[in-house]
């Protein structure tokens, strides 16, 4: 049963059309009697609007703009007044559309070939261009999904193809938005400008972004334009982030492929710098760096065949950076060539032995592939010589995962109260007392993990939580039992001294008590052993 | 027997009713429409709702709550003198004043309704809101959102055929963004977005956060009822700010007198951040529903709140155009709840007009993700009810196992936006077993139906042993069976709540007792001594007097107010 067989129409791109066959099918598949009639209808309403939406959209997202070109052209054959020439025009543009669609779609298929992947590394991605990482099965995919992105594409496309120029009088929202992607586009090709913040936050204060009617399709181009280009400081991506509300919008963000790298820009987590390079607008320089960026976004992405192949491109212009060689050492540690891992550190380290950050960048590389003792040593050199609030947030977080949490919450516990506000470890402690709650269960009667986590909520001001952390019955009991026992090798002591018969007597009733306990805790762990 | 549509609000509650002339409100005891969602304890040990408890709100802070509705679902008390009552008590003594106030309306008892709920509640918000009526005494059917039901007020005055609107609605306490369509007598909601914790209230906390720090006064030297004037005091300000374009704030502490002027332009620079907030949710509603601002025909303003003119300033700049305020802003969702009321009937003048609704939030389970040769990464949130889903819905997903032998699947069940569960609501878990197997030959099937009263039941389905288990999702107890109900009636029933006929008495001797506190030296006396005498009077017990000298005392007591009418 095909949609259109459920609304009972024929194929169309007519939304009314649409609309009234759904209303009329609406009456028989009422929602509140026939849950399940009126879930098949309604999806195949959803998917005949969208199928109508696309059509109407290939052709009009090219008009306006085409039209402004175009206009010249138009008007001198307007003023020949030769209809003929008129229709020609128009028909030459259509057809022009036309081709320039069909030329994309072939494109798709060479894209296909070079996904096939040699290494066993690349897995449920599917990749168009090097960066998608999709979380969903493939096969799920939603086609119609995948037509709205090649749209954004195509209409990025061939925004960029044209070069900058003035703008009109009156824009339409479409030339508005055309004219600001070409201003974005322009200021990251100036490579005398794109590292500077202020060029950025120039363009960003532009009114287009306060303007709902066109800052939806903005994030829509941005994020496709990005994707290629996403060379630029972590203060641009902040702003960006804080402009479409990407904190909040992650799933939509991984929709588009590049919500690991945004979330890694927004962490405080080091990236390789561009501090070496300041100044120098060398257009190799530029490429190199844009390696680079992509070499990270292949590691986050599993993508480690691409990486490799960044590498050596990158390798081949810049042997001499130490954050290039910091990089390849996270490439071989994913790619389980750990023996070669250390000989590439020390050689970033030999570049520039003063650099902590270096240090910082390996540890933290560490502390990702779960190197824990590794990084923890790293950090405790520079630590020795210096204190840096990084390193010590790092070594915390090490500590943490190694289960070592007393030592984690110290640390931890210091930085805060240097920076109250680092939101960042305030959700790391959180997260490592749920760590500690999970723990707890298989280990109830350790109270000292318990006051850990009372100590966490109390720096992180969970109150709410707080309020949970009580102790139950079985800690009472326990707690009850070890004061007797303290309570009766006291008064056994006692009685020693004033009368050694009861003193002995008393002994043998307290250890018959015992082994009482031991044997009734035995049963009870091996109770709760089958349970679980 | 009539079923009646209540609208709880944060800060007002409304009953309203169907008529063959259209939806009509329900006034209360003291003759008014919009009865106060607060509630006090008297000398008595006796409840008080409404009006009378919000006098109380200055003059015993600590007897009195409000705005509880934030807390619904949640395990907050609130201790009002010898008793501790959660926010769904209280939401029922709200809900037993309106249902006796119909009652006295009708001469007849009502035992049923619909009540409306913010779109932007969740599972437990919206059970804890059921199980607060059935302690009242009602049986609710239908929970219906709040932008819904206001849509529908304003879309049975429509003339055009097909209409896309907004329905942008700042509550006491929430703020609620829905975009609908209407067409061919259907009306869809198309998405809906929202911000919990924004409302009217925080608009006045602004205020009152400048006056503080403007007047450099140490927020810790001020006591419980000073707080509740400088509260007062920032609500009349806005309210002057919404009449005349500007207001006065003014309090006296410990002998030091204060005040500040306010003008529209300086209160659009204290709410600032405020008004920022209001685009995250409007931006997404857009989005989900694949509309941009010019594509919709109308806004609608609900929600006492969006009578401050800066909303109204902000929403045309935002659309383009105007916003329709030209329904009572405060009674169109009862008036919506009326009509839902019934469309649920099936009364003949709506058998017409169907309404859709959809799911708020994104439901799903958590997976763990290969990261290549074999190694998982555990703890990612996979979707299975998209957010804006029309309901009711029915979706299902297979999932396998992921070790070798793995006798155990763990379901849990989670909703929110994020990425990683850690970050999500979990509302609950299944666990069911499974014969040992490879790693990915075990396969389950998680089904996910979200009914259209937006309540949640996860069936999980083993395909190899057929073993199902189902779970309708409760985080404290779901529906309340009869032996719970009386129960908790039980622990209640000694709470007397006061007698009607005495209301409005109790709401002036109330009322004068406020502004006893509220006033200094000459004023003071003299109020004083009208209470006095107004008490005399009551104990001689003759009804005649006694309505006279009301009467007298209400005149004296509005002059004293000053003509804002509070």
């Amino acid at each position: 049963m095909n949609i259109w067989d459920i609304l009972e129409i024929e194929q169309t791109a007519d939304r009314a059309i649409i609309k009234k066959a759904y209303a009329r099918k609406l009456k028989i598949y009422h929602p509140e009697d026939d849950p399940e009639g009126f879930q098949k209808l309604r999806e195949a309403y959803d998917r005949a609007l969208k199928y109508a939406k696309i059509n109407a959209q290939r052709i009009e997202s090219y008009v306006e703009d085409n039209k402004l070109h175009n206009k010249n052209y138009f008007e001198n054959e307007i003023q020949n007044e030769d209809k003929s020439n008129v229709e020609k025009c128009r028909i030459t543009i259509v057809n022009r559309l036309e081709y320039s669609l069909d030329e994309d779609e072939y494109d798709e298929d060479e894209f296909d070939e070079d996904e096939y992947d040699e290494d066993e590394y690349d897995e449920d991605e599917y990749d168009e261009d090097g960066f998608d990482e999709d979380e969903y099965d493939e096969d799920e995919y939603d086609e119609l999904e995948y037509d709205e992105d090649e749209l954004i594409r195509h209409r990025l496309n061939f925004i960029l193809d044209y070069p900058h120029e003035q703008p009109v009088e009156e824009q339409t929202d479409e030339q508005k938005v055309n004219y600001f992607i070409r201003k974005l586009r322009n200021l990251y090709q100036d490579t005398l400008r794109r590292f500077d913040e202020k060029n950025w936050e120039e363009l960003l204060q532009d009114d287009i972004l306060e303007d709902l009617n066109c800052k939806l399709i903005l994030q829509d181009l941005i994020l496709t334009f990005l994707k290629e280009h996403p060379s630029l400081p972590r203060n641009i991506w902040r702003k960006l982030a804080e402009i479409f509300y990407w904190k909040e919008e992650e799933r939509f963000l991984a929709k588009k492929g590049l919500s690991r790298y945004i979330f890694k820009q927004l962490s405080n987590d080091p990236l390789p710098r561009y501090t070496y390079f300041e100044g120098n607008t060398d257009s190799d320089c530029i490429e190199y760096l844009e390696y680079r960026d992509k070499i990270v976004i292949s590691l986050l992405t599993y993508h480690y065949y691409k990486a490799n192949e960044y590498i050596e491109l990158a390798q081949k212009m810049n042997k001499k950076d130490p954050d290039l060689l910091c990089l390849i050492g996270a490439y071989y540690l994913k790619t389980k060539q750990n023996k070669k891992v250390k000989a590439v550190f020390l050689e970033a380290i030999k570049l520039n032995p003063y650099d902590w950050e270096t240090y910082l960048y390996q540890a933290q590389i560490m502390y990702e592939n779960k190197g824990y003792q590794e990084a923890v040593f790293i950090c405790n050199q520079i630590d020795d010589a210096l204190m840096k609030y990084e390193v010590r947030t790092l070594k915390g977080k090490c500590y943490a995962k190694m289960t070592s949490w007393r030592k984690a919450i110290d640390i931890l516990k210091q930085n805060m109260e240097i920076n109250p506000c680092d939101e960042e470890i305030k959700k790391f402690l959180i997260d490592t007392a749920h760590d500690i709650k999970i723990y707890l269960k298989s280990h109830p009667h350790k109270f000292k993990y318990r006051k850990m986590i009372k100590e966490i909520y109390c720096i992180t001001n969970q109150t709410e939580k707080l309020k949970e952390v009580k102790l139950d019955k079985e800690d009472k009991k326990k707690i009850i039992d070890r004061l007797f026992v303290i309570c009766s090798i006291l008064y056994f002591i006692r009685l020693l001294f004033v009368d050694p018969i009861r003193a002995a007597f008393f002994f043998s009733l307290f250890m018959l008590l015992l082994v009482i306990r031991v044997i009734q805790s035995i049963i009870t762990y091996q109770f709760r052993k089958n349970k679980s | 027997m009539v079923t009646i549509g209540i609208d709880l609000g944060t800060t007002n509650s409304l009953v309203a009713y169907w008529t063959e002339n259209g939806p009509q409100i329900i006034p209360n005891v003291l003759g008014s429409n919009l009865t106060p969602s607060v509630v006090s304890v008297d000398d008595n040990n006796d409840i008080l709702v409404g009006e009378v408890a919000r006098e109380r709100l200055i003059t015993h802070p600590h007897l009195t709550a409000s705005v509880f509705k934030r807390y619904m679902g949640t395990e907050k008390e609130y201790h009002l003198g010898k008793y501790s009552f959660s926010a769904e008590e209280l939401s029922s003594f709200v809900i037993k004043s309106l249902k006796e106030d119909a009652e006295a309306f009708f001469g007849e008892e009502v035992r049923e309704a619909v009540i409306s709920v913010p779109a932007y509640f969740n599972d437990v918000q919206r059970k804890a809101t059921k199980r607060a009526a059935e302690l009242a005494g009602l049986k609710v059917e239908r929970l219906i959102s709040e932008p819904t039901a206001a849509a529908i007020a304003y879309g049975l005055h429509q003339k055009e055929s097909e209409t896309s609107f907004m329905v942008f609605d700042l509550g006491g306490g929430t703020f609620d963004v829905s975009i609908l369509e209407l067409f061919e007598g259907v009306m869809e909601v198309r998405s809906i977005a929202g911000d919990n914790f924004l409302g009217g209230e925080d608009f006045t906390n602004a205020l009152i956060s400048y006056f503080v720090e403007s007047k450099n006064i140490e927020v810790g030297s001020i006591n419980e009822m000073e707080k509740s004037i400088l509260y007062k005091q920032a609500e009349m300000c806005k309210r002057a700010l919404a009449n005349e374009g500007k207001g006065r704030m003014e309090i006296t502490l410990k002998g030091e007198s204060y005040d500040v002027s306010i003008d529209r332009i300086l209160f659009e620079k204290i709410v600032s951040d405020l008004l920022i907030r209001l685009r995250h949710p409007i931006e997404r509603a857009l989005r989900d529903a694949s509309l941009k601002p010019k594509d919709l025909d109308a806004v609608i303003l609900i929600g006492g709140a969006t009578r401050m003119p800066i909303i109204k300033s902000v929403v045309s700049k935002m659309f383009g155009k105007l916003p329709f305020c030209n329904i009572n802003p405060d009674e169109a969702v009862a008036l919506g709840a009326a009509i839902q009321v019934a469309l649920k009937e099936r009364n003949e003048a709506l058998s017409e007009l169907i309404l859709t609704d959809v799911c708020p939030y994104t439901l799903g389970t958590g997976v763990a993700k290969s990261v290549g040769e074999k190694k998982y990464e555990s703890g990612f949130f996979f979707p299975i009810i998209e957010r804006n889903t029309p309901i009711p819905v029915s979706k299902v997903e297979r999932l396998a196992t992921i070790s070798d032998n793995q006798i155990h699947i763990n379901i849990g069940v989670y909703q929110g936006e994020s990425r990683m569960v850690k970050d999500n609501l979990k509302l609950g878990e299944l666990n069911i077993e499974v014969p040992p197997n490879k790693a990915g030959e075990e396969q389950f099937d998680v089904r996910y139906t979200y009914d259209i009263n937006g309540i949640l039941e996860v069936e999980v389905h083993s395909l190899s042993n057929g073993e199902r288990k189902r779970l309708v999702i409760e985080k404290n107890k779901g529906s309340m069976t009869k032996e719970e109900i009386e129960e908790r009636l039980y622990a209640l029933k000694d709470i007397k709540i006061h007698p009607r006929d005495r209301m409005e008495n109790k709401l002036l001797i109330a009322k004068g007792e406020r502004l006893y506190q509220e006033s200094l030296g000459e004023k003071r006396e003299y109020i004083g001594s009208l209470l006095q005498g107004f008490e005399h009077v009551m104990s001689l017990q003759d009804d005649r007097e006694i309505r006279h000298a009301a009467k007298k005392l209400k005149e004296q007591l509005e002059k004293l107010e000053g003509w804002y009418d509070y």
